[in-house]
């Protein structure tokens, strides 16, 4: 208990330091002046009655010491007088304190800004109730492949008969449509809902009202429209007026009624949706037939769920193999063997194929910050470790003057807590910014919101780092010997340092080496690919070639009227000066949004019974006439379409090589007929082959491909490709202006190059961008085992100047110093990249994910990275071992 | 009894500041040293500088106050007085230093 009496004092005395400190001197000088007194008393002569009594006292400096260790928090003061030094001694070594704040700032800059992405794209949760219900939805067919949308009819199936588990299920469809007021047109985002969208993510709307449950059953009914935050404020200024206004959607009135709440975008995480209408009104679009929610074979929607409190994710998942056995039962031919899967909102984000890629792509990227960290760590450790050497002679005149041993420990460490103390400021700093950096993008005109927010968890990520940090910088120095019991030892000849405690650090530095290594080899195969790609067969000449998206239906135009400003449009460009070719396609080459359909193939065995294989999916294009000109795609059999190929000819269709192989293997695939699954216009006779080529992405597979005549199978949103003479960006204007003159106020969107097109949702953006920040880690990684190396050539060096100076002295030719100081180097180094072989070996398979045209075990990759390695080591040793060669043998021998 | 041995001389050193107080009633610390070296006739060696530290712990622990007053010879000088609670722990203090002194005497005799 009185230890509580005794704290209070000692706080309340840290603040009344300078009263007590006033007191005590007086105190004890009117002790010694009563002792002087008495010895006066008793004979002495002035003088000696003074030394009498001082000497009686003790040291009166050690009185006064020990008096207020007792008397305030020492702990606390010694602390921050600690504080003021290291600053003191940072402003002293400007240009290492320099390099170790920046790598601290980097590698915790790093670490937060990749933990900010996955908290955006992994935890954090939606703005909605109850997150963690929340549940998306595939639809795997019975070949394997999966997609995440299904029919109305089987939404309406799937919701009645899980009810057990789930307590609703919402549909929504994405749209890109145009909504005009008086006459200008915007492209926007839109989510077409069913009634219970909102009711069931539980939101509140900023503005008016949301979509009622009541409403979006029927097909065009309820012509309401609710804004997106965000595009309330962009395009109407956040005007509280709009309820109740009426524009047009695709040419169709609306009324607007309400404005979503602010941290809401929709039900995908990232997609700044714009405007929500009621699944009815998906018939806006025009290309659907007005029994679309009634079609089973239309798969368009994208379902959530919400499970009932205290279902898991494996109950419900239970339920839903049991409802798609039952669907595929009862409709064998469009849905046989299809399974039905869910998995947690939050592992769906991104389209990666996979809930488990998500959390392990995260998981590598998080692991390969926290080694990024670690590797600053034991750098700086090493860099604190030759700076302790060069203070040696500060360290003993502080022993020397009463600096107990614990002391002296204390006060190092509180340099290190300084340091990252700095370094966690500057990588915060450095984290967010570029976290913000990253936040708003556009990709394709959808507006993407990635926001790496920062919220308490990327704080508590932060903090963590920090603390490891603080650990590992602490408890380096523990394993080594302190910086003072260092400094104490090195002055009296290092050869008698502990072998162990060498040996830990060269291995650490020979675990930087390696790391760099795989970074280096993981940035040089990066590159490679990127190269391979770039002089990859696409099956089609991409140069010259200007895209522009178009799509009539934000107008209002219906088919016919669509199809005639089409047919305009063509010939009018094709008119204009500079340009070679023109035509139209459904979509472009790798587009991120490709079509895709189950077909009816006519083999020579006609009878199509209940044992056949169920019907393909194969991707396809529906485009003009001159495409395969256009773009140069090669006919190796048969003709390309012509104008005869029209609405009322007969359907026909061109197909690439693998799928004649596939379906007419061995035969002369021209003649042959197949169909769209259920379509009511019949079979289309196959009229032309064409080369195989790249459809999806850089890293495709051959795969079955066909196309058919746009006059035959209208689309309204068509990409217009130019091909010019000359430059592409040549003839962009021209074209806007024709276009412009057709049809004023036409949104004209995505207009890019057919090389930027690629660039982008080819994957070699994707590529080239993955290239360079893997280069910029290994440059960084490299950096890094530098100065690491440098740290421990130096302290050798130093450590052993003594023994150099003896040979120097005795005669010793200078190429065996060399030999002795980089000795030690060139074996940490061979280590090093032993290891790091080694680890890119074990990581082979993961990285061959993403590479393209070369393996992930490439010998030249190897050795560039290795020759890489080598000479910026030497590089390293370079300095330290040219001070070594330059040691004064007379210095180093008085040092003794 | 595994207690250094300057904590012993600590314990002790508190003890003998209260029985001192006790005795002489209020007094400064130059005259508690003498007191001390007198009772102990010269042959406690004490500095008297650790007797300070020392009074300021027993000051913080409660048991003695501080405060100051003028000498006889108009000299100011800080005054310890024994509280209320050193009073008892000086009771308790003696008693457990009679008790042990009682236990090693015995001891001390019949491992003879």
């Amino acid at each position: 208990m009185t230890w509580i009496r005794v704290t209070v004092s000692r706080v309340g005395a840290m603040f009344r330091a300078r009263r007590r400190d006033l007191e005590l001197s007086e105190e004890l000088r009117s002790h010694i002046q009563m002792q002087t007194e008495a010895n006066e008393r008793r004979g002495m002569p002035a003088e000696e009655a003074r030394y009498a009594a001082l000497r009686e006292f003790g040291g009166v400096t050690q009185v006064a010491e020990s008096y207020r260790e007792q008397l305030g928090l020492p702990l606390v003061e010694t602390f921050f007088q600690d504080i003021q030094f290291a600053f003191r001694m940072f402003r002293k070594a400007p240009s290492f304190t320099a390099i170790a704040v920046l790598s601290l700032g980097l590698g915790i800059g790093v670490n937060t800004a990749t933990f900010g992405l996955v908290n955006t794209v992994l935890l954090r949760p939606l703005p909605v109730r109850d997150p963690d219900q929340l549940v998306t939805f595939s639809f795997r067919q019975h070949d394997g492949t999966s997609a995440p949308v299904f029919s109305y009819p089987d939404y309406k199936d799937i919701r009645r008969q899980a009810a057990a588990v789930f307590s609703d299920i919402l549909a929504y469809r994405v749209g890109l449509d145009g909504l005009s007021i008086n006459g200008q047109a915007d492209r926007i985002m839109v989510h077409y809902v069913t009634g219970n969208y909102f009711s069931q993510l539980g939101v509140q709307p900023a503005l008016g009202r949301l979509i009622l449950p009541s409403e979006g059953e029927s097909p065009e009914a309820d012509p309401v429209l609710v804004l997106g935050y965000s595009y309330w404020h962009t395009r109407f200024a956040g005007d509280p007026t709009v309820i109740g206004r009426r524009v047009l959607i695709d040419g169709h009135p609306v009324t607007i009624v309400g404005v979503a709440p602010q941290q809401f975008r929709s039900v995908q995480a990232f997609i700044d949706v714009q405007g929500y209408l009621p699944l009815g009104m998906v018939l806006v679009e025009g290309n659907y037939p007005r029994d679309v929610l009634d079609a089973r074979n239309m798969r368009m929607f994208s379902l959530v769920g919400r499970l009932r409190p205290g279902v898991t994710l494996n109950q419900a998942e239970t339920v839903l193999k049991i409802v798609g056995k039952r669907l595929s039962d009862t409709y064998p031919r469009l849905l046989e063997g299809m399974t039905i899967e869910a998995q947690r909102e939050a592992l769906g984000r991104l389209p990666l194929g996979g809930s488990q890629r998500l959390v392990a792509i995260s998981a590598l990227f998080l692991g390969l910050a926290a080694l990024v960290l670690v590797l600053t760590c034991v750098n700086i450790g090493n860099l604190l470790m030759v700076r302790a050497i060069g203070r040696a002679k500060e360290m003993a005149v502080r022993a020397a003057l009463g600096g107990s041993r614990a002391r002296l420990i204390r006060q190092s460490l509180t340099e290190t807590v300084v340091l990252v103390f700095l370094g966690t400021v500057s990588g915060l700093v450095l984290g967010t910014w570029i976290g913000r950096a990253l936040s708003t993008t556009e990709l394709h005109g959808i507006p993407i919101h990635l926001e790496a927010h920062f919220d308490w968890r990327v704080f508590g990520y932060n903090l963590a780092a920090t603390a490891l940090t603080g650990l590992m910088l602490s408890v380096l120095p523990a394993l080594r010997g302190s910086d003072a019991e260092l400094s104490m030892v090195s002055r009296e000849g290092g050869q008698r340092f502990s072998a162990g405690s060498q040996r830990l650090r060269s291995a650490l530095v020979a675990v930087q080496v390696g790391g760099s290594f795989l970074l280096l080899m993981v940035a040089g195969l990066l590159a490679h690919s990127l190269e391979k790609a770039q002089r990859l067969d696409l099956g089609f000449d991409p140069t010259h070639v200007v895209n522009f998206s178009l799509d009539p239906r934000h107008l209002g135009y219906d088919t016919v009227r669509g199809g005639e400003f089409y047919q305009q449009a063509l010939r009018r460009v094709r008119a204009l000066p500079g340009v070679e070719f023109v035509c139209l396609a459904c979509c472009g080459p790798m587009s991120p949004s490709p079509l895709f359909a189950p077909l009816w193939i006519e083999s020579s065995s006609t009878k199509q019974d209940r044992s056949q294989p169920p019907d393909p999916v194969i991707f396809f294009n529906q485009v003009s006439h001159d495409f395969f000109e256009t773009l140069r795609i090669p006919i190796l059999s048969g003709r390309a379409f012509t104008g005869f190929d029209g609405r009322d000819a007969p359907r026909v269709a061109i197909i690439n090589q693998t799928m004649a192989e596939r379906f007419w293997p061995g035969r002369d695939p021209l003649g042959q007929k197949f169909q769209f699954a259920g379509d009511s216009r019949g079979s289309m006779r196959v009229i032309g082959v064409v080369k195989d080529g790249k459809y999806l992405g850089i890293s495709d597979r051959p795969q079955s491909y066909f196309y058919v005549p746009l006059e035959q199978n209208y689309g309204s949103s068509e990409v217009l490709m130019v091909r010019s003479t000359g430059a592409p960006e040549t003839v962009t204007a021209e074209v806007r202006e024709e276009i412009r003159a057709l049809a004023p106020g036409l949104p004209v969107t995505g207009v890019e190059t057919m090389l930027e097109q690629l660039d982008e949702s080819g994957g070699v953006g994707t590529l080239r961008r993955s290239a360079v920040l893997a280069a910029a880690l290994a440059g960084f990684g490299l950096a890094l085992a530098l100065i690491g190396l440098y740290g421990v050539t130096s302290f050798t060096a130093a450590q052993r100047a003594h023994e150099i100076g003896i040979r120097i002295a005795l005669g010793a030719p200078p190429g065996s110093i060399r030999g002795l100081v980089l000795g030690q180097g060139a074996i940490v180094v061979c280590a090093g990249i032993i290891a790091g072989v080694a680890l890119s070996v074990a990581s082979a398979p993961i990285v061959g994910r993403f590479l393209v045209g070369i393996s992930p075990n490439d010998p030249w990759t190897y050795a560039e990275a290795a020759l890489l390695v080598v000479s910026v080591t030497l590089a390293a040793c370079y300095l330290p071992v040219r001070r070594a060669m330059l040691v004064d043998p007379l210095v180093a021998l008085r040092q003794e | 009894m595994p207690q250094s041995k300057s904590e012993v001389v600590r314990g002790t050193l508190d003890l003998m500041i209260l029985k001192t107080l006790d005795t002489l009633g209020p007094m400064h610390g130059w005259g508690i040293a003498q007191r001390i070296r007198q009772v102990s006739k010269d042959l406690l060696h004490l500095n008297q500088g650790t007797l300070y530290p020392a009074l300021l712990r027993v000051e913080q622990q409660g048991w003695i106050q501080g405060e100051w007053k003028i000498t006889e010879n108009n000299r100011r000088a800080r005054y310890y007085s024994l509280t209320r609670a050193g009073k008892k722990r000086l009771v308790a203090e003696t008693r457990e230093w009679q008790r042990f002194a009682g236990f090693m005497t015995h001891l001390l005799d019949t491992s003879k």
